[in-house]
């Protein structure tokens, strides 16, 4: 299994969860986005190699 | 004469450099001594007599040729089973990586080799450095060589034990909350966790990218100085690597300590989580010890400890679920329960709670920055008590423990572990002194003139021998 | 915040992040929850814009 199923918890909830409130007009629209967000998940999970470090660092020195 | 396997590497190297003690001799003694005793011990998962042989007769060759490299050059060590070796399975002390070669060295393991170690093989950890202690994985955890009934601490539970055992003259662990001194505590050894970005990370298996640290462990913290005149590189294949000047590690072990003011976190102690009497009063007796030494002690105050937990835990799950969530959903059989259970939580911190965390972590760094204004290094205790028996560690998921290690995780100060003295059961108490990023030459100067100044580095664990030999 | 998380909430939480825990391990990882959940909490307090996070992002490894 290599994708997150895709979620049955309806949009709703998740904006409940979050302690977050939208209008019935705001909900359609919200849909495609939560959506489109969901696509780019998955595609930024893919494999990788362990040697691939996010590009923040902890810094504690100046030069 | 000292036994070869209670030399310390300052002890063994200049007898090395003038051909009084061959690495041959040397090497052997230790791999006689793992094959006698790591059995009751668990401290090695893999011992590799050929390759540490071949190693022991090519150093002895380029030192009797002339080739003498330093304080390494044929000095038998061990490595946490979560550093890169080519050509060596690096397991993680994992069923899920149990057939991982690597094709190259972490950057550590090479810049060892090249200073002349002898790899006597790989050392026990807890799985991924976070599942332990687990009695469910491919192969056993280590012990602890005050008493075999005892858990010496993870995650680097191999490397502890081997150096308290006579197992290894030097070993590298690796520490994202606590996991190089937890076990250098236990097992009553010195353990640095150097200033984060002074020693590589490339190659070494990831806990949580920005809070992982390697560093040393050894007997004494002159020798884990010695250790750290090598491993102090600059590497530009780890991104979060300080492109700094090397402290001066050995110029500053021949300094004293008088006139440095030491700032003890006493809340910590006292207020913040409960700590056994006995270790407390070892901290009392070393700020005893410090100020006969010279130094001036006073107390200082940074945030409560569970400021720094809260942040350290929400960073180091989140980072680990990014780097296990595939494998961690694809094959959970293959992780221990203990493992499965911690990394697991990851998934529960929100993106928001992540970077709220990363801000939480940069109010806390310039809080200690302006408390380091005013004392050179700061000291409180490593482990709030001594090591319980093994199996009775628990899951730590479900109580609340607050850590005094994991706040220089997140700070990302050098902090070392030193014996302290021991408790009435004979398990050793343990100190951690911490320093200005980048001064772990000055941390490791403070913890030597401790060692030097009192008797606890005379006293070996010897019982556990007896122990294991009354078992055969 | 409640103090606990239900046995059928905690499921729906495992269930969008696709992972599965034993019955034997619920209660635990339910009571682990809730302590995160704490910390969540407790991390998330007002702050100046000027509170950055502490990691830096370099071009061009610096």
């Amino acid at each position: 299994m290599t994708d997150t199923p895709a979620t049955p918890i309806p949009i709703e909830a998740k904006l409940a969860e979050y302690g977050l409130r939208v209008g019935p007009e705001t909900l359609e629209s919200l849909k495609g986005s939560v959506a489109d967000l969901e696509a780019a998940a998955r595609n930024i999970r893919v494999k990788r190699s362990y040697l691939q470090e996010p590009v923040h660092a902890l810094r504690l020195w100046t030069k | 004469m000292t036994a070869l396997h209670d030399l310390t590497i300052a002890e063994a190297a200049p007898l090395l450099k003038a051909k009084k003690l061959s690495p041959v001799e040397l090497t052997a003694s230790y791999l006689s001594r793992i094959e006698a005793f790591d059995g009751q011990l668990n401290a090695y998962i893999r011992v590799l007599p050929e390759q540490a042989m071949a190693a022991a007769r090519k150093a002895e060759g380029e030192i009797m040729k002339g080739g003498y490299k330093g304080p390494l050059h044929g000095v038998p060590i061990g490595l946490k089973d979560i550093y890169n070796t080519k050509g060596i399975a690096t397991t993680g002390h994992s069923a899920l990586y149990k057939d991982h070669v690597p094709e190259e060295d972490a950057t550590t393991t090479r810049l060892l080799a090249e200073a002349g170690t002898i790899l006597l093989g790989k050392l026990s950890t807890w799985e991924f450095a976070i599942g332990g202690t687990s009695f469910d994985l491919p192969w056993p955890p280590a012990k602890n060589p005050w008493n075999l009934a005892h858990d010496p601490a993870g995650s680097s539970s191999g490397s502890g034990a081997a150096i308290a055992a006579g197992l290894a003259m030097g070993s590298m662990g690796t520490d994202t909350g606590g996991s190089i001194r937890g076990p250098a505590a236990w097992c009553g050894i010195s353990g640095l966790k150097p200033t984060y970005g002074l020693v590589s990370r490339r190659g070494i298996l990831p806990l949580s990218f920005s809070l992982d640290h390697g560093g040393p462990m050894c007997w004494t913290s002159e020798d884990c100085a010695l250790m750290m005149e090598v491993l102090a590189q600059h590497d530009p294949l780890d991104p979060g690597s300080a492109d700094v000047a090397k402290p001066d590690f050995a110029g500053s072990l021949q300094k004293d300590v008088k006139g440095l003011r030491i700032g003890v976190i006493r809340h910590f102690f006292e207020s913040d989580a409960e700590t056994d009497p006995e270790i407390k009063a070892g901290i009392e007796a070393a700020l005893v010890t410090f100020r006969e030494l010279g130094c001036e002690v006073v107390d200082v105050t940074l945030s409560p400890l569970s400021a720094y937990g809260d942040a350290a835990t929400l960073i180091s799950r989140s980072e680990a679920f990014a780097f296990h969530e595939e494998t961690l959903k694809a094959t959970p059989e293959l992780y221990g329960e203990l493992a499965r259970q911690r990394i697991m939580m990851g998934a529960f911190v929100r993106a928001c709670d992540y970077v709220n965390a990363l801000r939480e972590r940069g109010r806390l760094i310039a809080e200690i920055a302006t408390v380091f204004e005013s004392v050179d290094v700061l000291i409180c205790p490593t482990m709030p008590g001594v090591a319980p028996k093994l199996g009775d560690l628990g899951n730590m998921m479900s109580r609340s423990r607050p850590s005094f290690t994991r706040v220089f995780n997140l700070t990302g100060s050098p902090a070392l572990s030193v014996c302290s003295g021991f408790s009435a059961a004979g398990l050793p108490l343990n100190m951690q002194i911490v320093g200005r990023p980048f001064q772990d030459d000055l941390v490791l100067r403070v913890g030597s003139a401790f060692e030097k100044a009192t008797a606890f580095r005379d006293l070996r664990p010897a019982p556990w021998v007896q122990q294991a030999l009354a078992a055969e | 915040m409640s103090e606990t998380i239900s046995t059928e909430a905690f499921q729906v939480l495992l269930d969008r992040a696709g992972i599965s825990v034993k019955p034997e391990h619920m209660d635990e990882m339910r009571s682990a929850y809730m302590l995160l959940q704490a910390m969540r909490e407790r991390v998330r307090k007002p702050r100046g814009y000027d509170a950055e996070p502490a990691h830096i992002f370099a071009p061009a490894g610096r």
